[in-house]
C-alpha cells in the first residue's frame, strides 16, 4: 500500500507540473488500481488548485492525505470498479434491437467481469411513460435515455444523477463536439450526454433530378423555379406529412427559422434579445405557409397530414415526389425503398439546404441531438454507470463501425475523415465530415428550445397550416412560452451561430 | 333440595348457554358473511378506482406534471378550462359525437332488429354478419378502414378525396368508422329485446288491423322502453369517452378537427407533462358522466320505470 501511496503522489506531482497529460494523469491512476471513486477525488483536489501540492501518507499502511478539498470518497481503495446496472431501452426495429447486446454490452463486460450490465427491451410507443412511472416510484434502470425535453424535467425533479465528476474523469470535454455538451448542463451540473448528432438535410434520388434537368436548388429562386417546374409535371415538389408522427411539422418550422429568419435572429430568439413575435419570424413561417399553400410541400394542406413516411419515401424513389427535407436520422429508413431492397433501380443522396434570404449563410447547417443518456439519481452503481456511458459514447471507432453497420447516426464527438470504417456509406461518411468541418451552425426546435415550448411549437402549427390560426398569433403564443421556460431554467445553453 | 339435580342442571345450563352462543355466532355470520364475499372486490375497487379518482381530483387543483413535486394552484386548472379553446373545441366534438350516436346508429339498430324479427331463414347467420364487426379489435377496424379510404392508394385516390386530412370532414369520418363497428351490437341486443315481448300483442294488433309501423311504433317500442333508454343513456356516456378509434386515425388531427376530450387529455398528460390540467379535464369528464347518470336516476323515479 505504501508503494501504491507514493505512486499516486508521484503521478500527482507531474500532473501538477504539467510533465504529463491528464489523460495520462487518469490512466496511470487506473493502473495502480485505484478505485474510480478515488480516481475522481484526486482528480477533484488536483484540479481544485494547481498552486497545492500533495502531501505524502500520515502514516505507514495509511492512505494518502490530500490538501484541500479533499473529500473522505477520496481514500484511495484497491478495489476494482465492480457493480451490476440496467439499462432500459426501445427499439423501432428488431435489427437495433439485436445489435445493441453484441455491440454495446458484451464487449464492454468482457473487458473486467466485475462489471455487469442487463439490456432491458421496453414497448417503443410507451417507453417514455413507462420509464417515467419507475422514476418516479423511485425506481427504474440505473443508465437513461430519453428526449431533452423529458431529461430535463426529470432532471429538475431530481431523478437524474449529476454526471460532472465523471465528466472530468473521462475528460468528455476534450471528446464531445462543445455545443452537444453544453446542451445537457443544467444548474451548472452535467445531467446527460448527447448520443446522436443529428441535422436537417434535402433527401433526394439523383435519378429523378436527371430525367427533368434538376439540379439542387442553392437559393431561394432556384427552389421555386424547381417546385413550378415539378408541380407542372405533377411531382410532389417537398414530400412532407405528419401522418405518423405529429413532431414531423416542428422540421418545416425549424428550416424556416433557421435558412428564412436566418441562425442569427433565432440565436437572438433563444438568448431572449428578440421575440419571436418579431417582423422576421413571421415573415418566415409566412413563407412556409405560402409554399404549403401553393401545395409544394407535401401536396398542401389537404394531403399534409395523411402523409406517411413510408409513402413519402415510396414516392421518392418512384420519382413523385422531387425531394424530402427530413433529418439525418433518414438514412436508417431511406435505404429500404430505394435499389435492391426495394426491387428497384432508384438510387437517392442528401444535399444541404440553402438559404431562402440574402443574409443567410450558405454553408448551414442546424445541429441537434436526437436522444440523450443520463443515469439515474437513485443507482447504487454510479461509476459503472459513469463508465458505460464513456464506452457507449465515446469511442470514435466504434461509433464509426455503428453508422456502417445500421446506419445509426454516431453521437457528436469531434470526427475526422480517418475516423471512418472502410465500407461505410460515403453518404454517411460526407455528412458527418462536413457537420464537423461547419462554421456556420442553426438550431433545431427539439435541441434548443425548452421542452413546454417545443410541444407548443409541433402541436399549433398545424392549426397555422389548416388556416386556424395565424402566423402572427402563433409567434405571439411561443413567445410567452418561451419567456416561461426561461424562467423556469428549462432552455439549454445556446452556442453561437458562428461557433 | 335434592342435590342431586346439582350436575344435570349445571349441564343442561352449559349446553344451553353454548348453543347461544353458537346462534349469535351463526346471526353474526349471517349478517357479516355478504360482507366477507364482497370485500376483496371492494378493495380491488377502492385501490384501481377510488384512489385514483381521488388522486385524480386533488390533481386537478394543481400544477403537477407527472413527476416531481405537486403544487396547489386552486381553480386555475378549471379556470384555465374555460378559456381554453382548445379544451373548448374538443368538448363541441364530444356534443357533436354523441348527437351523431343517437341519431344514427340506434335507429339503424332499432330497425334492423325490427327487420330480423321478421324473417324466420338464416336469421342466426344474419345476427352473426351484423355483429362480427363488434368484435374485432378497434386498432384493426381502424387500419382496415385507413388502408381502404387512403389518398394515395385507397379509394381516395381513385375518387379524389381524403378524408381523414380534411379539417371539416376527419371528424365525420371517424364516427362513421366507428359506427360500423357498432351498430351491429345495437341490432343483437335490441332484436334480443324484441323477442322477449309477448307475441299475443302482435296477434292482438293483426287482427285489429294494426300495420307494420303501427305494430313497430305501439307495440315494439314500448316493449323494449328500458333497453332503449338503457342503450342510449350508455349512449351518451360513451361518447364522451370516445378515444381509440380517434387516437388511431388521426390523433385528433387535422390541426384538432377530430380532438375529443379523451385525446385532449391523453396528449395534455403525456406530450405536454401537464397531468394537472389533463386531471381536471378528466374531472370534468366524469362530472359529465355523473350529471347523465343522475338525470337518469331522476327520470326514472319520476316516471316509476322499472330500470
Amino acid at each position: 500500500m505504501n508503494d501504491q501511496m507514493e505512486a499516486v503522489v508521484q503521478i500527482a506531482t507531474e500532473y501538477q507540473a504539467g510533465t504529463i497529460s491528464r489523460r495520462a494523469f487518469i490512466v496511470r491512476l487506473f493502473a495502480l488500481g485505484l478505485s474510480l471513486t478515488s480516481v475522481s477525488a484526486i482528480l477533484a483536489a488536483c484540479s481544485s488548485s494547481t498552486q497545492t501540492s500533495l502531501a505524502t501518507g500520515t502514516a505507514a499502511g495509511s492512505a494518502p492525505t490530500l490538501p484541500g478539498s479533499l473529500p473522505a470518497s477520496a481514500v484511495p481503495s484497491a478495489s476494482p470498479l465492480a457493480g451490476k446496472i440496467t439499462i432500459w431501452d426501445a427499439f423501432s426495429d428488431d435489427a437495433h434491437a439485436k445489435y445493441f447486446q453484441p455491440h454495446w454490452i458484451d464487449p464492454f463486460v468482457a473487458r473486467d467481469r466485475a462489471e455487469s450490465v442487463q439490456l432491458v427491451v421496453k414497448p417503443f410507443d410507451s417507453f417514455n411513460q413507462v420509464l417515467q412511472t419507475a422514476l418516479v416510484a423511485g425506481s427504474g434502470p440505473d443508465i437513461i435515455v430519453a428526449g431533452i425535453p423529458q431529461l430535463v424535467g426529470w432532471a429538475g425533479a431530481g431523478y437524474l444523477a449529476d454526471l460532472t465528476k465523471y465528466a472530468q474523469i473521462y475528460g468528455w470535454a476534450d471528446q464531445f463536439q462543445p455545443w452537444a455538451l453544453s446542451v445537457g448542463k443544467l444548474g451548472g451540473k452535467l445531467v446527460f450526454l448527447p448520443n446522436e448528432l443529428e441535422t436537417m438535410i434535402a433527401l433526394y434520388s439523383p435519378d429523378t433530378f436527371k430525367k427533368y434537368g434538376w439540379s439542387m436548388p442553392t437559393n431561394r429562386a432556384e427552389f421555386e423555379a424547381l417546385c413550378t417546374d415539378a408541380a407542372s409535371r405533377g411531382i410532389m415538389p417537398v414530400g412532407a406529412g405528419n401522418a405518423d408522427f405529429q413532431p414531423a411539422s416542428e422540421w418545416l418550422v425549424g428550416i424556416f427559422l433557421n435558412y428564412a429568419a436566418g441562425p442569427q435572429a433565432v440565436y437572438e430568439g433563444l438568448t431572449g434579445v428578440r421575440p419571436w413575435s418579431d417582423a422576421v419570424f413571421v415573415g418566415a413561417l409566412s413563407l412556409l405557409i405560402d409554399y404549403m399553400h401553393r401545395g409544394w410541400i407535401g401536396g398542401g394542406v389537404q394531403k399534409y397530414f395523411t402523409n406517411s413516411f413510408a409513402t413519402l419515401y415510396g414516392d421518392l424513389a418512384k420519382g413523385t415526389a422531387a425531394m424530402m427535407l427530413p433529418g439525418s436520422w433518414s438514412f436508417a429508413e431511406v435505404p429500404a425503398y430505394f435499389g435492391a431492397a426495394a426491387n428497384n433501380t432508384a438510387t437517392w443522396d442528401w444535399a444541404p439546404l440553402w438559404p431562402f434570404a440574402s443574409g443567410v449563410p450558405e454553408d448551414l447547417y442546424m445541429l441537434a441531438v436526437g436522444s440523450e443518456w443520463a443515469a439515474n439519481a437513485a443507482s447504487n452503481s454510479l461509476d459503472v454507470a459513469g463508465d458505460w456511458l464513456n464506452y457507449r459514447l465515446t469511442s470514435a471507432q466504434r461509433q464509426a463501425q455503428a453508422l456502417k453497420d445500421e446506419g445509426d447516426e454516431p453521437a457528436p464527438l469531434k470526427f475526422t475523415a480517418s475516423d471512418f470504417v472502410a465500407g461505410t456509406d460515403q453518404r454517411y461518411q460526407r455528412l458527418y465530415v462536413t457537420l464537423g468541418a461547419a462554421k456556420n451552425i442553426g438550431y433545431t426546435t427539439w435541441t434548443f428550445w425548452g421542452g413546454p415550448s417545443d410541444t407548443y411549437l409541433y402541436t399549433t402549427i398545424d392549426k397555422v397550416f389548416a388556416g386556424k390560426m395565424s402566423v402572427e398569433d402563433y409567434l405571439s403564443g411561443l413567445d410567452v412560452q418561451f419567456k416561461k421556460d426561461v424562467a423556469a431554467g428549462i432552455v439549454p445553453p445556446i452556442p453561437a451561430p458562428s461557433a | 333440595m335434592s342435590i342431586v339435580g346439582g350436575p344435570r342442571l349445571a349441564s343442561s345450563l352449559a349446553r344451553t348457554e353454548q348453543r347461544t352462543r353458537i346462534s349469535r355466532a351463526w346471526r353474526a355470520w349471517r349478517t357479516w358473511r355478504g360482507w366477507v364475499f364482497v370485500l376483496p372486490l371492494l378493495l380491488v375497487n377502492v385501490i384501481i378506482i377510488v384512489v385514483p379518482a381521488a388522486l385524480s381530483v386533488y390533481y386537478s387543483f394543481t400544477d403537477w406534471r407527472g413527476f416531481g413535486q405537486a403544487h396547489l394552484v386552486g381553480l386555475d386548472n378549471y379556470l384555465r378550462l374555460a378559456s381554453d379553446p382548445d379544451f373548448i373545441s374538443a368538448f363541441v366534438h364530444n356534443i357533436v359525437w354523441m348527437v351523431y350516436f343517437l341519431a344514427i346508429p340506434i335507429p339503424i339498430g332499432l330497425a334492423g332488429a325490427f327487420l330480423l324479427l321478421r324473417i324466420r331463414r338464416w336469421r342466426t347467420l344474419f345476427q352473426l354478419i351484423f355483429f362480427a364487426p363488434y368484435v374485432i379489435a378497434s386498432v384493426i377496424t381502424s387500419q382496415i378502414w385507413k388502408n381502404l379510404i387512403d389518398p394515395n392508394y385507397g379509394l381516395g385516390s381513385f375518387f379524389g378525396f381524403n378524408l381523414l386530412g380534411d379539417y371539416n370532414l376527419a371528424l365525420p369520418t371517424i364516427a362513421t368508422i366507428n359506427m360500423w363497428a357498432w351498430w351491429g351490437f345495437l341490432v343483437v341486443v335490441f332484436f334480443g329485446a324484441m323477442q322477449a315481448i309477448n307475441p299475443e300483442l302482435y296477434e292482438a294488433a293483426q287482427i285489429d288491423g294494426a300495420g307494420v309501423f303501427a305494430m313497430f311504433w305501439s307495440i315494439m317500442l314500448p316493449g323494449i322502453r328500458p333497453t332503449l333508454m338503457f342503450l342510449g343513456l350508455m349512449t351518451i356516456i360513451w361518447s364522451f369517452l370516445a378515444f381509440d378509434y380517434v387516437y388511431i386515425l388521426t390523433r385528433g388531427g387535422p390541426a384538432g378537427a377530430s380532438d375529443v376530450l379523451a385525446t385532449l387529455l391523453y396528449r395534455d398528460a403525456f406530450s405536454a407533462a401537464e397531468v394537472g390540467y389533463a386531471s381536471a379535464v378528466g374531472v370534468v369528464l366524469g362530472a359529465i358522466s355523473a350529471v347523465i347518470v343522475g338525470l337518469w336516476l331522476v327520470l326514472r323515479r319520476l316516471r316509476k320505470w322499472d330500470i
